[in-house]
């Protein structure tokens, strides 16, 4: 009676699935747009792939974020209503994080934030779009995605534009005489792409000659043709625009060859501006510079948030983090205006943010455009001083002297 | 013939056993049909009582058995072994796509236009490496180099959106291939691979359909007995990348947004190729068992340890690391061989019982 029992385990494994499936929908019904005392925030990140640890530490400060206003006694408009987080893992693909969206909104979440890769934060927008559910960015700096006309979707972050246009500005202001070329080298997906557009198109304005452009893919295991290249044209700068792994592949072979520049700058990027960059090439990146987004490091605020970061979690807050942080800050915000958790009331008080207190490093309040792009969003110079990063430039933000040239 | 009046379990048995009896040599047998007419019912009735999410689900089994079905077309049925249907599929989704955005070109003749260029594709791959007799392992290699060609050629020509990719506008008009509602799409994904089993079931019985398996079977024997080898695995490759490339039409019509790594990347293959190993690899039913079992397990780990970070992935690969050791020929060749197993059981208690009966 082998047979009957393989047909009955089967049967019995159908007949448990389906149970599975109709427990997962009655417990949804509770649904979007209903006024509860509990509001349902989406968190959609790469919690599992190559991105694990910048999505934690999002997900982290926003669960902190979640606390502080709990703590502070919620949602005050809504009869102190407590704010949830419900996280979902990306995987770091485009059609998990699609489902993963669908998935959150399924199970009542107001908004849903995300996601860490443009591709992906993008596939995720159009589900948001279709849901009728607001969608904020927490990290993801393409352009094109916010030129779709989407209406329910907003980004507090700067773009790549922006980052770009803020390093041609910054470099002309700051740049000594003696810096007259440049060499761009560039990984060659959307992110890198982006900038690296502007950039080369808009060197002219600094006065700095840009010899060469050079790309490269992220998942590279050699850049020694493109550090032979550098080391030939010999800039007196060096943009790089790249991701941790690739930037460390680079400064490692930049190294080994003795390759020195007057100046080394990033643009948004995700090796310079990490505290491992720095833990593992100590001296050798001493005074490299990265333009990019970070917390306002003069305001007490961003300073208690530091300490609270690290007392909760044992680590330092990245600086990605801090827009997790700021996301749900935003959205408390809306919500006490809204007077209520439905998507549509909640989108159109996200349309009228304006928040003059908060910790990033941008000039004026967090506002949205009617893209849903934060209209101050902007950069700042980040240099590596003994081992640790300090604003530099703007001077509104700089926490120490820019130091051209060792 | 056993009546249904004085032995009930028995004619469950009968039941079962001709519903999971071979089916390739011979028609369909009525079991069989009521088992393929209940799911498809329980499909198309799923918008009555299924949430959108749930509707989802369903889209991306049908989406996925269907990329399957494409495969299995090609690998399983000749046994030419695909690393690289991505290609087909982003060429597809692509063409579309790039056609609508730039050209606003209508997505369905973007599908057809799609269809053609991957069969345009598929026949110069197709032609360099079975021209220069490149089989199995090297067959997969050479698909997979292609798919990765691909992808650097899309990343870096700005014609194509380069790395930054396409996205599509949301709209709910039927006549741009979107289909308002999760209804909608799910019916077309269901069309879509309804059509094609219909079309992978009919085919087997033919002559053409007989030649693929004995291509796959014994390539050498094939050819000695006068079948051109060489013609039919290019039938079997350009229909197989047609198809694929409406599901990459289909994909990004759905999720509104491709870029390189979204099409192109070597996953994309591999989900073309997992459901049918699960399911049962040149079946005709073996991708849709496949996908109907993946995609819930892998939905459901998601959902229900979306609290244990990573946990989600272990669990799927647990699962399927079992799945692959109890039933290495999949879930169909599983069935199979514990029927045959049984038969021969039944067979030797037969001979056997009149001794038992004398003792």
């Amino acid at each position: 009676m082998k047979k009957r029992r393989v047909i009955s385990t089967l049967l019995a494994g159908v007949m448990a699935a389906a149970l599975m499936t109709g427990c997962g929908d009655a417990a949804q019904t509770g649904g979007a747009g209903t006024d509860t005392a509990v509001i349902k925030i989406g968190s959609v990140h790469p919690l599992t792939g190559s991105y694990a640890y910048e999505a934690q530490s999002i997900i982290n400060a926003q669960k902190l974020a979640v606390e502080e206003i709990n703590a502070a006694g919620g949602i005050k408009s809504m009869g102190g209503a407590k704010l949830e987080l419900v996280t979902g893992d990306s995987q770091a693909s485009a059609d998990t994080g699609a489902s993963e969206t669908e998935r959150l909104i399924a199970e009542g979440c107001s908004i849903v934030t995300g996601t860490f890769q443009s591709g992906v934060t993008l596939t995720c927008m159009q589900k948001a779009e279709q849901n009728e559910v607001p969608f904020l960015v927490t990290v993801s700096n393409n352009v094109a995605m916010f030129e779709n006309g989407f209406e329910w979707c907003f980004r507090i972050q700067p773009n790549a534009n922006v980052f770009a246009e803020d390093f041609i500005q910054y470099i002309s202001e700051v740049k000594t005489d003696d810096i007259k070329t440049a060499v761009l080298i560039h990984e060659d997906s959307l992110t890198g792409t982006d900038s690296g557009d502007i950039i080369s198109a808009n060197m002219g304005a600094t006065g700095i000659e840009l010899l060469d452009r050079i790309t490269y893919s992220a998942s590279t295991s050699t850049l020694s043709t493109e550090v032979t290249k550098i080391a030939e044209l010999k800039p007196d700068l060096l943009i790089a625009i790249g991701y941790f792994a690739d930037t460390s592949l680079l400064v490692k072979e930049l190294n080994e060859r003795g390759v020195t520049f007057k100046m080394v700058c990033g643009v948004a990027n995700g090796g310079i501006s990490d505290s491992k960059f720095v833990a593992d090439f100590g001296e050798s990146v001493e005074n490299f510079l990265d333009l990019n987004y970070r917390f306002n490091p003069n305001s007490d605020k961003t300073q208690s948030l530091l300490e609270s970061y690290k007392t909760k979690f044992g680590d330092d807050m990245s600086v990605h983090a801090v827009w997790g942080y700021e996301s749900i800050y935003v959205i408390a915000d809306a919500l006490e205006r809204a007077e209520s958790s439905s998507p549509a009331a909640l989108r159109d008080a996200l349309k009228t943010t304006n928040i003059e207190d908060h910790v990033l490093a941008q000039p004026g309040a967090i506002t949205f455009d009617e893209k849903g792009e934060n209209v101050n969003a902007a950069g700042v110079l980040v240099q590596i001083q003994n081992g640790k990063h300090v604003v530099v430039y703007p001077e509104q933000f700089a926490e120490a002297e820019l130091i051209v040239g060792k | 013939m056993q009546t249904e009046k004085n032995n009930t379990p028995n004619f469950l048995g009968n039941f079962l056993k001709k519903a999971t009896s071979s089916t390739s040599n011979g028609k369909l047998n009525i079991p069989q049909l009521i088992v393929i007419g209940v799911a498809c019912l329980a499909v198309l009735l799923a918008p009555t009582y299924l949430s959108n999410y749930r509707l989802n689900l369903v889209i991306t089994i049908l989406t996925s058995a269907f990329f399957a079905q494409c495969w299995n077309l090609m690998s399983g049925y000749t046994g030419q072994f695909s690393f690289g249907h991505a290609a087909f599929f982003g060429l597809g989704a692509y063409t579309s796509s790039i056609l609508y955005v730039d050209f606003g070109v209508n997505p369905w003749i973007g599908l057809v236009c799609g269809m053609a260029v991957a069969g345009i594709v598929a026949a110069i791959i197709g032609y360099l490496s079975f021209h220069y007799n490149l089989k199995g392992d090297y067959f997969a290699l050479a698909t997979m180099a292609f798919c990765e060609i691909f992808r650097v050629i899309f990343k870096n020509t700005d014609f194509l959106h380069g790395a930054s990719g396409v996205s599509i506008k949301f709209s709910k008009d039927i006549g741009l291939m979107q289909f308002g509602s999760k209804a909608g799409f799910m019916y077309a994904a269901f069309v879509l691979l309804a059509l094609l089993t219909f079309g992978m079931y009919k085919i087997r019985r033919t002559k053409m359909g007989l030649y693929f398996v004995a291509i796959r079977e014994n390539e050498d024997a094939a050819k000695a007995l006068g079948i051109n080898a060489f013609k039919y695995k290019m039938i079997a490759l350009i229909a197989s990348a047609m198809f694929s490339a409406v599901a990459g039409t289909f994909y990004a019509q759905y999720y509104l947004y491709i870029d390189p790594n979204i099409c192109f990347e070597s996953a994309v293959s591999v989900s073309s190729i997992t459901p049918c190993i699960i399911g049962g690899v040149g079946t005709v039913f073996g991708p849709i068992i496949g996908a109907a079992i993946l995609e819930p397990i892998s939905e459901f780990t998601n959902a229900a340890l979306s609290n244990f970070v990573g946990l989600n992935m272990v669990v799927y690969g647990l699962i399927l690391v079992v799945v692959i050791m109890v039933m290495p020929k999949g879930l169909i060749g599983l069935v199979q061989d514990l029927k045959v197993k049984f038969m021969k059981k039944k067979k030797d208690k037969k001979s056997k019982s009149p001794v038992e009966a004398e003792g």
